[in-house]
């Protein structure tokens, strides 16, 4: 057997020894197949999935070609089953063809008979289809065709989509490239994605997805509807889209709890979409209000249930979706797949680094011990309020002043979930606070004294967590969260990874209380943060203080 | 090619009509040179166990019905069907079948193989005879051919004996078929005779079947291989008029109101006038389907690690917890689901695992709690990989058991359970010889990839074992229909043996790397030669030699990047869980596993410094901190055994009884400054305090239970000897030393033939004999019985078959039928005349 870089196991997962000669040319070959799930220093570890398979047929690739990929690099045999199981499940992607035609609107088309019988079988896909026009093709209802979509998926069965798209209203965009350009990932993400149609391109924290989003809607020239998770990260896109490409405020409208305006380049939040009344959507109408060209999902990891079920009606426009990773906490992979699309583009988060786009990232827990009588209050506490009393315990605010003295001068954020406790350390630390009740335009006044360097530190609860740019940060100081979420880990970290001015690695502290609730979900985080590659130290509150030196 | 081959048989003194076949056959094999003997002893061994005295006593044996239905088993689909077919013509008349004859019994034929064939029959001692006289079946061969020869009806004479109202019917059906030959005083042995001249005149046939509706035709080819149908699938229900046609032309002789038989004549006449339309000597030939030789031996020795992997794991999780077995017997499927758990794997696979560790005797069934343990983990793990394996391999082709068969369904309805005894099947290990064979012979000539010589030890390239210089990069590909067929040709008679075993064995061989993708492996192909330990040799050379070293990262895992040495790896599992399925294992670190690494004596320098060794990097500042931090807080609790303890409010007393000499001879020891224990009981303890001029009060004490402790001595693990696998494969296997001591006894023996056959063996036999030449001839016989009182009674009866221990006769002055048990049988005289129903 050859002695490759990659270890294919029984259970679907793929390792790969970073350090072998042949890593990055085996790691290439197979991201467009596998999916990442662990990243840490030596050995990262790929896991092969029926959407990861077909996200690779969608891209061009076919069995035999991963089927090679896995014999030539993998160091022992591969195993038997592993093999006929890929070959299997990638036969099944377009075997099903959703196209136009001329005479009979939008088809479901099949090059295998039986497929097509089980298919028409199924319960719930039957009242989606029209007549049978011949054995292999069936009418569907044009409205159907998320709807359809999604449950050929669930049956094993995905459909391609060359049904194609409707043209929107035109509306010119141009990029303003002036002293900057687009990165060449950047690049191909979007010509990856315009070739594709519709997609969901993946990009790490920090990597500039927005400008993705620029550059297709300049590729896209026509009107276009943004969706993104919250008001702030909806006026960060604004921004960003007036610095970086022609359009001017007019053309650029914000449809959130604040204000609604619909205009040639609209940017809406989940929220107001999904917001109900009286079990309707008032602010449904949006998403017909203008023909748009194209769609952009921001986050399209935390895209809410309903949001689904609207876009699974608007499968006739183009859509692309711009995410960190595909891994849903909830586990609806599926529906991004296909109801967005397949995965255009994904850039190995390491490359990135390597090419200086992102910053590297140092993770320290710091293990504070809780003081004997906070310890028999938490001892006796009842379950709900346990995090609670240890998260905030007063020791941790010392370790925080401490770490906050030995990072004098460098941009810093303090980030936790109890408002009391955020308080708190505003006052010892004499700094603001962002927290709900803040204003959205004194936020933004915050946020935008950090970025001048006018204030240093700032503390902010969960609101910050997404699409908050503040590239200048470059030490966060965790105190408490929301039970050791990887999915928030990942934000909170994702605001350090900007890259610095001078080149400077992110330090990024989780101050943590000892034997308690916090430790275990600590536990969670480290283990997270290890997975995706991060350095990652554990230091005990002690040592901490004069001598911890700024960059060890 | 007879007179060649075969010559004892022509000089065969005397004629074969007048004589007895196994006189003919005692003499016969008397004449045979030693040569001969010996490979009529080879492939028929139990014919000399227990040694026979004589040649009379030997062709006594070789013409009961046991040792030929043994016999009938090896041989193959031709030898099979120029047997059928000489004891299909010969029941016709009774007479011996001529050269001339057999040939007409198929429709094609080719004349050279039917006469090495029948050569071959006859040193098998399954036919006596020669090409001139005709051949005679032995002894009780029609009878171990049962009751339906080359998938034949029986002839209309003996339906019309046997069938209630067939006889009568015929006699109608004559005038319905061939009314010129129809008279008024025809008797139903007459009317068979007129029918079956009917079926065998291609004319006379065809003029029978023009007046036929119209499926008749369709019906009829339905029953021509199978001769018994039931009408309900034959027609539509008895009342179909095709089939009412053909009862009433007795073409179907009616069984009973649902079955129906098609007559022997009337089968022959749908086959062209033959008894086969040729005779298969070119065995079938494989699928033309191939896979490449590199993807062969991929998934070969994926298997292999897989399957070793899996065993070590297996015993490891038996090792902690034994599996327990039902009242029943087996493993129910609770205890199954628990192990495929802890294996990760799925219930065939948890099954198959747990028979092949039982099968080499990795896992023991305890007797006295009825669970299967294992003493062997340690010495299995000893053994380096190859020899695992072949182990496995050894165990599995002697294993009187088919583990495939678990999970399927009794007829019952209940499913075969794991280790159960309804999986036994003592031909198991001759099957999976037979499909070692037929996988060889099916996979072309020799060697394909790396074999043992040829292939340097330079040819691992990306694909360098896959692709020698010399083999084909395509193998053919053994499927399921291929190997059913061949193993069938050869031994046709055990085609539902095959057709039940061979899939699941063809699935074990791929989980042993004998066969990968479907095509047989180098090494399977040095098993089914008896090349073990070149096979160990090249399984050797292609698994990848075990690592030494670990990786260790942040993420507090450790992995192994391939086969663990088994010491790193039990190190690692004292510390870590294990995680994943395949070649590598992670081996994941928590506070929980560090610290029952700690529970079992290590402390956070030895795990550390056992890290640091194992490791090919750096130890993460977060695993050595997780460590040290466990560590330092490990022990804020401390549970130890005492059979009492003392405690005091005052630390002055506890020094006092510490202090005095007395209580050392109870062993008492200090915890804490006001806590005693003592491995004495609280009585003892109390006693002692007394005496020593304390006023100890006693506490309420929880009894405290008693732990059970396991040591298990590691036993060597046993291999299956040459011997033992021998003896399994076929229980009636002889040494070829027996073989000779027995010829040579045979020829000092020596007291001519035949008459004065000695032994009551042989008497018995030829008694039978007689009867059968009897049945035969249709003679009239008088026979003499003892009854059950000892009084002997003689009467005149006709024979009609005799099988089983018992004879089937018709007392033609009561005009019925009786069974008389044979061992009441004294004697026989064939009564001089016509035959009894002429």
């Amino acid at each position: 057997m050859a002695d490759g870089p990659l270890i294919v196991q029984s259970d679907k997962t793929i390792l790969l020894e970073v350090d072998h000669e042949q890593a990055t040319e085996a790691r290439h070959a197979i991201a467009a197949f596998a999916e990442l799930e662990r990243a840490p220093e030596h050995v990262h570890s790929y896991r092969l999935t029926p959407l990861g398979l077909w996200n690779a047929r969608a891209a061009g690739l076919d069995a035999e070609r991963v089927l090679d990929t896995l014999l030539k690099y993998s160091r022992f045999p591969v195993p038997h089953a592993l093999l006929i199981d890929i070959e299997d499940t990638m036969s099944r992607y377009g075997r099903l063809r959703l196209e136009k035609d001329p005479q009979h609107g939008l088809v479901l088309r099949t090059s295998d008979y039986p497929v097509l019988e089980e298919v028409l079988h199924a319960k719930k896909i039957q009242p989606l289809l029209g007549p049978r026009i011949d054995g292999e093709t069936v009418v569907v209802h044009s409205s159907q065709r998320g709807q359809l979509k999604q449950l050929l998926l669930k049956l094993g069965w995905p459909a391609e989509d060359f049904a194609g798209y409707v043209d929107g209203t035109p509306h010119p965009i141009a990029l303003d490239e002036d002293g900057w350009t687009l990165r060449p990932y950047q690049q191909l993400a979007v010509e990856n994605f315009w070739s594709g149609g519709s997609g969901v391109v993946v990009l790490p924290c920090g990597a500039g997805k927005t400008l993705v989003g620029a550059a297709a809607m300049a590729t896209s020239q026509t009107t276009t509807l943004i969706l993104v998770t919250n008001t702030v990260s909806a006026r960060q896109w604004k921004d960003e889209l007036l610095k970086r490409t022609s359009l001017t405020e007019d053309e650029i409208g914000e449809y959130s709890g604040a204000v609604k305006e619909v205009r040639p380049v609209t940017i809406a939040t989940y929220q107001v979409l999904t917001t109900k009344r009286g079990g309707l959507y008032p602010h449904l109408e949006l998403l017909d209000a203008n023909d748009w060209g194209l769609i952009v999902y921001d986050e399209v990891h935390l895209l809410p249930a309903p949001i689904f079920k609207m876009t699974a009606d608007l499968q006739a426009r183009r859509r692309l979706g711009l995410t960190a990773t595909l891994v849903r906490e909830d586990g609806r992979e599926g529906e991004v797949f296909s109801l967005i699309g397949p995965k255009r583009y994904d850039a190995p988060w390491k490359d990135i680094e390597a090419q200086g786009y992102i910053a590297p990232a140092d993770c320290v827990e710091v293990r504070v011990d809780l003081p004997r009588d906070e310890r028999v209050a938490y001892a006796m506490a009842d379950d709900a309020d346990k995090y609670r009393l240890c998260a905030t315990s007063d020791t941790k605010s010392d370790v925080v002043e401490k770490l906050v003295a030995a990072h004098r001068g460098e941009q810093l954020l303090v980030i936790g979930q109890y408002i009391d406790q955020l308080d708190d350390l505003a006052a010892r630390l004499d700094a603001p606070v962002i927290k709900g009740e803040t204003t959205v335009r004194e936020r933004q006044r915050l946020f935008d004294a950090f970025r001048a360097g006018e204030i240093h530190v700032l503390v902010v609860s969960k609101v910050a967590n997404f699409s908050i740019d503040l590239p200048e940060a470059s030490v966060a100081i965790q105190v408490s969260g929301s039970f050791g979420s990887r999915q928030e880990e990942a934000q909170r970290l994702g605001r350090l990874l900007r890259p610095k001015s001078d080149g400077r690695a992110a330090r990024f502290y989780t101050v943590v209380a000892r034997d308690t609730l916090d430790q275990d979900f600590a536990a969670k985080r480290q283990r997270f943060l290890a997975e995706q590659g991060y350095a990652y130290r554990i230091l005990d509150a002690a040592a901490i203080g004069d001598k911890e030196p700024r960059d060890s | 090619m007879a007179e060649q081959g075969f010559p004892a048989l022509s000089e065969a003194p005397g004629n074969l009509e007048g004589m007895s076949a196994i006189r003919a056959l005692a003499e016969q094999l008397a004449l045979r040179s030693d040569d001969e003997l010996r490979s009529l002893l080879a492939v028929r061994p139990d014919l000399i166990l227990p040694p026979v005295p004589d040649f009379a006593a030997l062709a006594a044996r070789a013409s009961t019905r046991v040792s030929l239905q043994r016999a009938l088993d090896t041989v193959s689909r031709p030898q099979l069907q120029v047997l059928e077919a000489i004891v299909v013509l010969g029941e016709d008349d009774g007479a011996a079948v001529t050269r001339a004859r057999l040939a007409s019994a198929f429709t094609t034929a080719d004349a050279e193989a039917l006469d090495v064939i029948l050569a071959d029959l006859g040193r098998r001692a399954l036919v006596v005879g020669s090409a001139e006289e005709g051949f005679l079946p032995v002894g009780a061969l029609p009878d171990a051919l049962g009751p339906y020869p080359a998938g034949l009806g029986r002839p209309f004479r003996t339906l019309a004996r046997s069938v209630p109202r067939y006889g009568p019917a015929l006699v109608h059906a004559v005038a319905l078929v061939d009314a010129g030959s129809a008279t008024e005083a025809m008797t139903a042995a007459f009317a068979a005779q007129v029918l079956d001249g009917v079926v065998t005149d291609p004319d006379a046939w065809n003029c029978v079947l023009a007046g036929a509706p119209a499926d008749a035709a369709t019906l009829l080819s339905r029953l021509r291989d199978a001769p018994v149908g039931s009408t309900a699938t034959a027609g539509e229900g008895g009342a179909s008029p095709a089939v009412r046609w053909l009862l009433d032309r007795c073409l179907l002789a009616p069984l009973d109101a649902l079955h129906v038989e098609l007559p022997r004549g009337v089968g022959m006449a749908l086959r062209g006038h033959a008894v086969f339309a040729s005779l298969e000597t070119s065995p079938p030939v494989g699928t033309e389907r191939t896979t490449r030789a590199s993807l062969r031996d991929n998934a070969a020795f994926g298997a292999i690690a897989e399957t070793l992997r899996l065993v070590t794991a297996l015993l490891g999780s038996v090792a902690a917890t034994p599996v327990s077995t039902l009242r029943s017997g087996g493993v129910g499927v609770r205890e199954l689901r628990r192990v495929r758990e802890a294996l990760g794997s799925n219930d065939g696979e948890a099954a198959w695992l747990l028979e092949l560790a039982a099968a080499v005797g990795l896992l023991t069934l305890d007797p006295d709690d009825s669970r299967w343990k294992t003493s062997r983990l340690d010495a299995w793990e000893a053994l380096d990989r190859d020899a695992q394996w072949l182990l496995l391999v050894e165990g599995w082709l002697a294993v009187d058991r088919a583990p495939a068969l678990v999970g399927s369904r009794l007829p019952d309805g209940t499913a075969i359970n794991a280790l159960a005894a309804e999986a036994s099947r003592p031909d198991a290990p001759m099957v999976r010889q037979r499909f070692l064979a037929v996988a060889t012979d099916l996979s072309g000539a020799d060697l394909s990839g790396a074999g043992p010589e040829g292939d340097g030890p330079e040819g691992d390239g990306p694909e360098g074992d896959g692709e020698p210089a010399a083999g084909p990069a395509a193998v053919p590909v053994l499927t399921e229909q291929s190997v059913i067929a061949l193993a069938t040709w050869h031994q046709p008679r055990l085609h539902r043996r095959f057709a039940r075993l061979l899939p699941g064995m063809l699935t074990e061989a791929a989980s042993l790397g004998l066969t990968g993708s479907g095509a047989l492996t180098d090494a399977g192909r040095l098993v089914a030669e008896g090349r073990f330990e070149e096979a160990a040799d090249l399984i050797r050379r292609a698994l990848p030699a075990p690592v030494s070293h670990v990786v260790l990262q942040a993420d507090l895992t450790a992995v192994a990047p391939g086969y663990l040495q088994p010491e790193v790896a039990r190190g690692l599992l004292r510390m870590s869980t294990p995680e994943g399925q395949g070649p590598a294992t992670t081996y994941r670190f928590s506070a929980d596993s560090i610290r029952s690494a700690l529970d079992a004596g290590e402390d956070a320098e030895s795990i550390l410094a056992f890290l640091r060794t194992s490791s090919a990097t750096e130890i993460p500042q977060a695993l050595s901190y997780l460590v040290e931090d466990t560590a330092s807080r490990y022990g804020t609790l401390r549970v130890g055994r005492a059979g009492s303890y003392l405690r005091t409010d005052d630390d002055a007393v506890a020094a006092a009884v510490l202090a005095d000499p007395r209580a050392a001879a109870l062993g008492i020891l200090q915890v804490a400054p006001t806590v005693l224990v003592s491995p004495a009981s609280p009585q003892e303890l109390t006693a002692l305090l007394r005496d020593l001029g304390f006023a100890p009060a006693a506490d309420a004490v929880a009894a405290v239970a008693k732990v059970p402790s396991n040591a298990a001595e590691p036993a060597p693990a046993a291999r299956v000897s040459p011997e033992q696998l021998r003896s399994r494969l076929n229980p009636w296997s002889v040494a070829e030393e027996e073989i000779a001591a027995q010829v040579t006894a045979l020829r000092s023996a020596r007291p001519g033939p035949a008459d004065s056959a000695s032994g009551s063996d042989s008497e018995i036999l030829l008694g039978l004999e007689t009867l059968r030449a009897a049945i035969r001839s249709r003679s009239r016989i008088r026979l003499g019985t003892a009854d059950s009182e000892g009084n002997q009674v003689r009467q005149v009866l006709v024979p009609l078959s005799v099988s089983g221990g018992r004879l089937r006769v018709f007392d033609p002055e009561k005009q019925v039928e009786k069974v008389v048990s044979v061992h009441r049988v004294m004697d026989v005289e064939i009564l001089e005349g016509s035959p009894a129903d002429g």
